[in-house]
């Protein structure tokens, strides 16, 4: 098991990925993240984190059915990997583990 | 109602991505580009073009490295492919390869004769240095330019100037009498300075270059000539002694090579010139001019630099001002020997120019024909072209397949044209005049010829390998390859008109041409040159001449005879010295001068416009019968029939006019009638002239002979008949109008080709289509109407855009003679209903066989 970092935009998609569960997709993936973020990404940047986080094998690709909408092509859809996952455990606790030691002040 | 995104992006995109990539990241930019459109479309359109713009990073590029498949491999795989398909396809390739060996072939041919004439006189060793000497001559308003020259030009030019390093006098085209012991022979040559073989390379087979011509009696033969005059011998040919025009006796001291056919300067027999002028006092003057004369240029003189020092050698030392002397690379001669008004305009360069152009022509009409045929045929190659690509063939690997074929076609159609050439050479050859063989192809010629082919091949196989190579596989797979219209079709109907637009130039030229050779030929020339013959006045001839005459008349088949100094139909003798009472003293008018005697205007049968011949009833010693134009010089353009009585004083020689002959042809066809005085001087006039009776030919020259055994015994009988004579001068042009004609006809048969061709692949596109409408109840005239209109409309736009291109080039040519016809519009139309006969034929035969068909039978086929 190699030690694979995850950068933040890419933890941010893969968290969409295992949220959405086998419906992932390019569009689907940034109408989420837009919504959820409250901010305007460009496709581009989305696609280029799932090709990184699938070369690092957090994530699995498989293909589906033309439609007459996407003028032919065919929609690629991503599933989280069993070590994606892990990853992300790994993560969430790191960040929870760390929260947890924040003293009890208020911070204005 | 769905939009499209933008194309020019996603054209962009799907340069540059990753194939693997491609689907979803075209899909996703599609989809988000139909949610935002709907809201905003420019806003879509905007973000659409951005995002592709930020894909275009390097991990989502493509790799542009194409991989290099085994190359022994693939072309091993192209041939096979292109040798199955020609052989599936065998009417297509037969058409195919058949036009273009045609074309090939006639290049072949175009390309021998233009290395044929480019080569004369090119194997001189100094030849660049050699140059011959012209004069340009104004008088009259007009400028006559002429290779006559007086000996003084090259002695004093030699005196003059030290560029020139040797010079040359020389007197050829003469026929002389050699005899040996009791034979006599003809031989062509004549006069040369002994410098002569310092400047022009023909080689000795025995005897010394240097000490040649030094001697007054020496002489020089070429290898023929010895082996004719000492039979087997000749090798011992050195110090005999031959007697020349029964006159002196000359020793040779030199056997020549024969010289070869690509010289300008031929000869069989040299004898030192300076004999000829101590045989010959009074030729040696500034005034008499009629020598060629030659020069050596030192290396590195600078042409232009000399023609102005040597310009005003002539005036110089006469004290005239009207000559201008001026050099002319030797080689050069040969092509460029055309003046007018003092300029070169051209000569035999035209010819080689013309031919070169028709080449080139033929040679393109065939690779279009190639061209179109390959393209028509495109769509029975979809398939495979959509097959390759899905597997994985880039467009360079295609474009190589089809280039290949498309060699490989041309490469059989270049064995074919050899074929094709060397069966046909001999009858070329016997067309031209020349002897062309293939000694003359060096190494560099034929590599000169299969580069052309191999140019051919690639060239004609380029846009059909472009074209092919950009079919779309999933459209080809698909069968929603349209192949009907666009930029293709316009193309292949553009390269059609092109075609045939060529044909009818090459058509009407050949028309144009046989008219105006025609109309010379036949043309009155003011003399009837038919059963007119003459023999150089030698022996008994020259000082007998009366009882001669008198002898001939008495014989059977000789209607007259006379005696005359110059060719009637081609005058060169010219002089300022002519003169009469009350003649302006500033006309410089060149006047044309016929040395000749009794009965001339009777033998030539020319026309009396008043007065009369020179008859023995006058017993005329010094008289005069002049031309029309001469007689309107004298007497005014109304009352020239006044001037028979007028005195005319020629040389000095002052007599009476007795006549007034209408003009006649005395000068090429590509000149202007002159002046011409004829005048009464029978020992100027060299030639005897005898008119023989219309079919009684044979007896006439019978009665020569043996009239010629009476009186000159010692000399070989050599006779010419004028209207030969006539012919041969204008032979380049008549090759040249029979070898136009036979390739227009060759043009328009390549067209034909090609239009069958294209027309056979239409109506097999359309078999069904075809079925159908004769089902439904067309009938044949209509269908073949319907077939034929397409390609007719073709032919057309042809013949009307070569229509005034023709005009102009055909009346640019006719330009050129002096007396021309006039191209009228029957001419074109000719042409054009020919050339769209020719079309109709062949596309209604396709068309009516394709109409007849059983319906069912072409329903049935898939």
């Amino acid at each position: 098991m190699t030690q694979h970092t995850l950068g933040e935009f890419e933890e941010l998609v893969l968290l969409m990925v295992a949220a959405q569960h086998d419906e992932a997709y390019g569009v689907t993936i940034l109408e989420g993240l837009e919504e959820k973020l409250k901010k305007k990404i460009n496709i581009s940047a989305v696609h280029v984190a799932l090709k990184r986080i699938e070369d690092k094998g957090f994530v699995k690709s498989r293909f589906g059915g033309i439609t007459e909408d996407r003028g032919g092509r065919r929609k690629k859809f991503y599933v989280i990997t069993a070590l994606g996952k892990r990853m992300l455990d790994a993560q969430y606790d790191l960040r929870n583990s760390i929260y947890k030691q924040i003293p009890k002040i208020s911070f204005g | 109602m769905k939009n499209n995104p933008p194309k020019r992006p996603l054209q962009f995109l799907r340069w540059f991505c990753r194939e693997d990539y491609l689907d979803e990241i075209e899909g996703d930019l599609t989809e988000l580009f139909i949610k935002q459109s709907e809201s905003s479309l420019r806003k879509a359109k905007w973000k659409f073009a951005w995002s592709v713009f930020k894909y275009f990073r390097p991990e989502f590029m493509k790799s542009f490295k194409s991989y290099q498949p085994n190359s022994y491999g693939m072309y091993k795989s192209y041939f096979k492919i292109a040798f199955r398909n020609l052989l599936r396809k065998k009417i297509y390739s037969g058409i195919n390869i058949l036009g273009l060996s045609i074309g090939l072939a006639c290049s072949f041919f175009i390309l021998l004769w233009v290395i044929d004439e480019t080569n004369y006189d090119r194997f001189h060793k100094d030849g660049n240095q050699i140059h011959q000497a012209w004069r340009h001559f104004n008088t009259g308003g007009q400028t006559y330019t002429m290779t006559s020259l007086p000996r003084g030009i090259a002695d004093e030019m030699s005196a003059e100037f030290p560029e020139v390093e040797e010079s040359v006098i020389t007197y050829l085209n003469q026929e002389l009498v050699v005899t040996s012991g009791d034979e006599s022979f003809r031989e062509s040559g004549g006069y040369v300075g002994s410098a002569f073989f310092n400047i022009f390379s023909f080689p000795f087979i025995h005897g010394n270059a240097e000490k040649a011509l030094t001697e007054m009696t020496s002489a020089v033969i070429t290898e023929r000539t010895a082996k004719k005059i000492f039979g087997d011998d000749w090798e011992n040919a050195l110090g005999r002694s031959i007697t020349v025009d029964h006159r002196k006796e000359f020793t040779i001291t030199g056997v020549l090579r024969d010289v070869p056919e690509n010289s300008s300067i031929k000869f069989d027999i040299l004898l030192p010139v300076e004999e000829y002028f101590a045989s010959n006092k009074g030729r040696a003057h500034w005034y008499f001019m009629a020598y060629g004369i030659y020069a050596k240029l030192q290396e590195g003189t600078s042409l232009e630099e000399f023609n102005r020092k040597v310009a005003d050698i002539f005036n110089r030392h006469t004290k005239a001002t009207d000559h201008q002397i001026f050099l002319q690379p030797f080689e050069d001669g040969y092509l460029h020997s055309f003046y007018r008004d003092g300029k070169l305009i051209g000569g035999r360069i035209e010819y080689v120019r013309i031919f070169s152009a028709i080449a080139i022509f033929i040679l393109i009409i065939a690779c279009i024909n190639f061209m179109n045929l390959a393209t028509a045929r495109s769509s029975q190659r979809a398939c495979e072209i959509g097959v390759r690509k899905a597997i994985g063939a880039q467009r360079k690997s295609l474009i190589m397949q089809f280039i290949t074929e498309s060699v490989a076609m041309s490469f059989i159609s270049f064995l074919l044209a050899l074929v094709i050439v060397i069966s046909l050479l001999p009858a070329f050859n016997y067309l031209t005049g020349k002897h062309l063989t293939y000694e003359n192809l060096n190494g560099s010629m034929l590599l000169g010829i299969i580069g052309i082919t191999l140019m051919a091949g690639i060239w004609s196989g380029s846009y059909p390998a472009l074209y092919l190579s950009s079919f779309k596989p999933v459209a080809v797979m698909r069968g929603t390859f349209k192949q009907h219209s666009g930029i293709a079709v316009f193309f292949r109907k553009g390269l059609v008109v092109f075609q045939f637009a060529l044909a009818v130039l090459l058509i009407v030229s050949t028309v144009v041409v046989y008219l105006q050779l025609d109309y010379n030929r036949t043309k009155n020339l003011g003399l009837e040159r038919e059963n007119l013959l003459f023999v150089a006045r030698e022996g008994a001839l020259l000082d007998r001449y009366d009882a001669v005459a008198e002898e001939l008349l008495m014989q059977p088949g000789i209607a007259s005879v006379t005696a005359t100094g110059q060719n009637p139909l081609e005058v060169r003798n010219n002089t300022l010295s002519v003169g009469w009472d009350g003649k302006d003293p500033d006309n410089s008018q060149l006047f044309f001068i016929i040395n000749s005697y009794y009965d001339f205007t009777k033998t030539m049968q020319m026309e009396l416009v008043t007065g009369r011949d020179f008859s023995r009833t006058f017993s005329d010693s010094m008289a005069y019968i002049v031309n029309e134009e001469t007689a309107k010089m004298i007497g005014g353009p109304n009352s020239y029939l006044d001037v028979v009585g007028k005195v005319l004083n020629v040389y000095g020689d002052k007599g009476p006019i007795v006549g007034v002959v209408k003009n006649f042809s005395m000068n090429s066809l590509y000149s202007p009638i002159e002046p011409v005085v004829i005048r009464f001087h029978l020992k100027s006039a060299g030639q005897l002239y005898m008119r023989t009776k219309p079919g009684e030919t044979q007896q006439a020259l019978e009665s020569l002979r043996t009239v010629y055994q009476n009186f000159n015994a010692g000399y070989p009988l050599n006779y010419t008949f004028l209207d030969q004579q006539f012919d041969q001068r204008y032979r380049s042009e008549q090759v040249t109008g029979k070898l136009v004609n036979i390739f227009a006809v060759i043009a328009l048969f390549i067209c034909c080709l090609g239009l069958f061709g294209l027309t056979s692949f239409t109506v097999d596109q359309r078999t069904k289509e075809l079925g159908v409408r004769r089902v439904l109840g067309a009938s044949v005239s209509g269908i073949v109407v319907m077939l034929s209109k397409d390609f007719l409309k073709l032919v057309f736009i042809g013949f009307v855009i070569a229509t005034p291109i023709t005009w102009y080039m055909t009346n640019q040519w006719l330009k050129n003679f002096a007396d021309r016809i006039e191209i009228g519009t029957g001419v074109f139309l000719l042409a054009g209903l020919s050339v769209i006969l020719m079309a109709l034929v062949t596309v209604s035969w396709q068309a009516i066989k394709a109409a007849m068909e059983d319906p069912v039978k072409s329903l049935r086929r898939e």
